[in-house]
C-alpha cells in the first residue's frame, strides 16, 4: 500500500520494521520483507514525482573540494537516485574487502564470499544479464580476441549497463502497494530519532511533512536508507539523548566521506584504427563495457589503491553521417526527407566514414553510429582511501523542517592521485609495448596533480560516512549494518562501505540491503 | 559519470610541435622506409639514425626537450652512448637489423615500465635516447 502521511490518520504509526528513504537500498529491502510475516513501513521524504520544496531539503555547502551542488547530488523522492542514474553495474573485487597494509582503515569484517550469494540475487533486480558475465570471459561471449595485456600488471573486466537502466521507484511500484504487510508514506521525513532514556534503543521516530503534519512512528526495529550524505546527516541532528548524536559516541559519523574522483588523466593516440574501441565500446547485445584495472598484484607492490581506466571520445561532426542517419529516420516514417538532394551528396562525400561507423555497429559497438571519434582521452575512476578528514559536518544553518543542514568537506590527497598516475603509466607503458597506441598525461598529472588545481569530479557516489567494522572504535555500524550501541537501528546503503572500491556503488548497495532484509527476517517481530 | 577536459592553455605552440612528435614515433618505427644495406654502411650512425624516423626532425624536437630537461628527468647520456655502440656493431648487417634491435629494446623498456615521461609523453626509455642521440 501507498498513501499520502499528509492525509488524516492515527497519531501513531506502528509496525515491525520501519525503513526511512526509499532509494535503491529501501526499496530493494522493503521488496524483499513483502508479503513476509513483517509489517513493514516505508518512509519517503518525496512524493512520486519531483517536488522542488522537498528538493531542498537537501541543500547543504561544499567546504571542501570543488562538488556537486548538494541540493542536486541525489534525488529526494520515491526511487530516490535511481530516477536519474546511469545504471552501471559492477561488484566490488575480493580485494576490495580485504585489510590491505598500504591503505590505513581498509577491511571489511565480510568477505566478498560473505557477499556473493547476495550480489547474485540482486543481479536480477536490475535486470542485467548472467552475473558471471563481470568477467573476462565475456570476451568469448563478444566474439573478440582479449588483448594480450600483462595480466601480472592489468586485467579487463566487464561492468554491465542496462539500457534504460531500472528506475526503482517505477519498476518495483505495484508490487510494493500490492503487498499486504507493507505500508509507504509518501511526504514522509523523518525529524527526530527520539532514544530510550538509557540510550540504548530507538524508542520511536519523530515524522513531520513540509505541510505541517506531524506523528511518530514506533516499530521493533529501524533502518534508515537515506544515502552517504543523510544518514549521517540524521544521526548527528538527534543529539539530545547521546552527545555528538546518535551512533556517534567514538565521533564517526559522517568521518571518512569517500567518493569515487574522476578525471581524464591522459590523451590518447591510437597507433591502428580500432585497435583499442574495445576498451571504449559499448557492446549493446550484451550490455557491457571492458574496463582495464591493476591487478592485485600491481595494487599491492605499488602500494595503490583500485582504480579502473576507460576510454572517453571526443567527437567531430560528419555530415554524411548526420544525413545518412536523417534520410533512415524519415524512410522509417514513410516520409521523404527534407533537401534530400544535399543529403545525399553528403552521403556520398563521407562514404569512408559511413563505411567505418557501419563495421562498428555489425561488431558491436554502438557509440561510433552517428558521429565520428576524434580522438580519445584515458578517463580514471579511482578508490578514495578512507580519510577521517573528509567528512560530512552539520552547520548553523537549519533547513524548513528544523534540521540542521550539512557542510560537506570533501578531501582527497596524494594515494589517489598516485594511484591515478601508476594505472596512467602502466597503460602506457602496456599500450606501447603491443604497438596499441601512445599516450601523453593530462597537463594536471604532468604538473604533479595537486587536486585544489585539478577538474576533478565525483560519480555521485557517497560512501563510508557510517562505516561498518565490528570494533565500535573503527566503525559505526556492525556487521549486521546494526549501529552501535543501539540495538534497534540499523543502517543500509553505500554510508555503511568501510572502502569502496573503483565500481560503481548500486549493486553493493542492493545486496548489503538484501542481506540486512534477511537478517531482520531471521530476528522476526 | 564525469571527467574533465584536458587542458593545455601553457606551452600550447611547443605541447602541438612535441604532439606531432611523438604521435608520429610509434608510426615511424613500423613505417619508416629504408635506403638499402649497402648504402648504410657508408652513412655516419647517426644519420642512420635519422632516417629510421619518418619525421627525424620531431624526434629531434623530443630529444632537445629530453637534454634540456631539468629536475627528475633522466640523464640519458650513458643510454645513447650503448644504443650508438649497438648500432654501430649492426652497421655492417643489415638496416632491418638495427630497426629490429632498437623496436626490440623498445618493447622491452616498455614491458618493464622502463619509460620516460618528456613533457606528459610517455616513451620508452631506448626510444628516448635515441631522440637524445639525434638532438646531440
Amino acid at each position: 500500500m501507498i498513501v499520502d502521511f499528509r492525509e488524516p490518520g492515527g497519531e501513531v504509526i506502528r509496525g515491525d520494521i520501519c525503513i526511512v528513504g526509499a532509494g535503491a537500498a529501501g526499496i530493494a529491502m522493503a521488496w524483499e520483507l513483502a508479503d513476509g510475516k513483517l509489517k513493514v513501513v516505508v518512509l519517503e521524504s518525496g512524493g512520486l514525482d519531483h517536488d522542488g520544496d522537498t528538493q531542498s531539503l537537501y541543500d547543504g555547502e561544499n567546504v571542501g573540494l570543488d562538488y556537486y551542488g548538494l541540493e542536486s547530488a541525489r534525488m529526494r523522492m520515491f526511487g530516490g537516485t535511481t530516477n536519474h542514474w546511469s545504471g552501471w553495474c559492477m561488484p566490488l573485487d575480493a580485494l576490495d574487502f580485504e585489510a590491505r597494509p598500504w591503505v590505513p582503515l581498509s577491511g571489511w569484517d565480510l568477505t566478498k564470499g560473505d557477499l556473493l550469494p547476495y550480489y547474485r540475487r540482486a543481479q536480477p533486480i536490475f535486470d542485467l544479464g548472467p552475473f558471471d558475465r563481470y568477467a573476462p570471459a565475456t570476451w568469448k561471449e563478444l566474439d573478440l580476441q582479449p588483448v594480450p595485456l600483462d595480466e601480472r600488471k592489468l586485467v579487463t573486466q566487464f561492468t554491465q549497463q542496462r539500457e534504460p537502466p531500472v528506475v526503482f521507484g517505477q519498476a518495483y511500484r505495484d508490487e510494493l502497494e500490492a503487498a499486504a504487510n507493507v505500508t509507504v508514506y509518501l511526504f514522509a521525513n523523518l525529524a527526530h530519532i527520539q532514544l530510550s532514556p538509557d540510550g540504548r534503543r530507538v524508542a520511536h521516530l519523530d515524522v513531520a511533512s513540509l505541510s505541517g503534519r506531524r506523528r511518530k512512528v514506533v516499530a521493533t526495529r529501524f533502518v534508515l536508507a537515506c544515502g552517504g550524505l543523510e544518514n549521517p546527516r540524521l544521526l548527528l541532528n538527534s543529539d539530545d539523548a547521546q552527545p555528538g548524536g546518535v551512533g556517534n559516541g567514538h565521533d564517526l559519523v559522517g568521518r571518512c566521506f569517500m567518493e569515487h574522483p574522476e578525471v581524464v588523466a591522459a590523451e590518447v593516440f591510437e597507433a591502428a584504427n580500432n585497435d583499442i574501441a574495445w576498451m571504449f565500446d559499448w557492446f549493446r547485445h550484451v550490455d557491457a563495457r571492458a574496463v582495464v584495472c591493476p591487478s592485485e598484484r600491481l595494487q599491492e607492490s605499488e602500494g595503490i589503491l583500485n582504480t579502473s581506466a576507460h576510454l572517453r571520445a571526443e567527437y567531430s561532426r560528419v555530415p554524411g553521417l548526420a544525413a545518412e542517419r536523417q534520410i533512415g529516420e524519415s524512410v522509417q516514417n514513410g516520409q521523404v526527407p527534407d533537401e534530400l538532394g544535399d543529403k545525399i551528396l553528403d552521403v556520398v562525400g563521407d562514404l569512408d566514414d559511413i563505411a567505418a561507423a557501419g563495421w562498428s555497429w555489425l561488431r558491436g559497438g554502438n557509440h561510433h553510429r552517428y558521429r565520428k571519434v576524434e580522438r580519445f582521452h584515458l578517463e580514471i575512476h579511482c578508490e578514495q582511501a578512507p580519510n577521517p578528514d573528509s567528512r560530512v559536518v552539520l552547520s548553523e544553518e537549519v533547513d524548513a523542517l528544523g534540521l540542521r543542514k550539512i557542510n560537506l568537506d570533501w578531501r582527497l590527497t596524494d594515494a589517489e592521485r598516485r594511484s591515478i598516475e601508476v594505472l596512467t603509466r602502466t597503460v602506457a607503458s602496456e599500450f606501447g609495448r603491443l604497438g596499441l597506441a601512445r599516450l601523453r598525461q593530462s597537463e594536471w598529472l604532468a604538473s604533479g596533480g595537486d587536486w585544489a588545481d585539478s577538474e576533478v569530479e565525483g560519480g555521485y557516489h557517497h560512501m563510508g560516512t557510517t562505516r561498518m567494522a565490528d570494533d565500535p572504535t573503527r566503525g559505526v555500524v556492525d556487521r549486521d549494518c546494526k549501529v552501535h550501541g543501539v540495538e534497534n537501528l540499523y543502517i543500509a546503503g553505500s554510508s555503511v562501505f568501510p572502502t569502496g572500491g573503483w565500481a560503481n556503488p548500486t549493486l553493493t548497495i542492493v545486496a548489503l540491503a538484501l542481506r540486512l532484509a534477511d537478517h531482520l527476517t531471521q530476528l522476526g517481530a | 559519470m564525469g571527467g574533465s577536459p584536458i587542458r593545455h592553455g601553457f606551452h600550447r605552440r611547443k605541447f602541438l610541435g612535441l604532439s606531432l612528435a611523438a604521435a608520429a614515433l610509434p608510426l615511424a618505427w613500423r613505417v619508416a622506409p629504408f635506403a638499402p644495406a649497402s648504402g648504410d654502411a657508408k652513412l655516419a650512425t647517426r644519420q642512420l639514425v635519422e632516417r629510421l624516423f619518418t619525421h627525424p626532425d620531431h624526434a629531434r624536437a623530443v630529444g632537445r626537450l629530453v637534454r634540456a630537461g631539468a629536475g627528475g628527468r633522466p640523464d640519458l647520456r650513458e643510454e645513447a652512448a650503448a644504443l650508438e655502440g649497438l648500432i654501430d656493431g649492426l652497421r655492417p648487417r643489415s638496416a632491418a637489423r638495427i630497426r629490429g634491435a632498437l623496436r626490440a629494446r623498445i618493447r622491452r623498456d616498455f614491458a618493464a615500465g622502463d619509460v620516460v615521461v618528456v613533457e606528459g609523453w610517455y616513451l620508452a626509455r631506448a626510444e628516448a635516447a635515441v631522440c637524445f642521440l639525434l638532438a646531440s
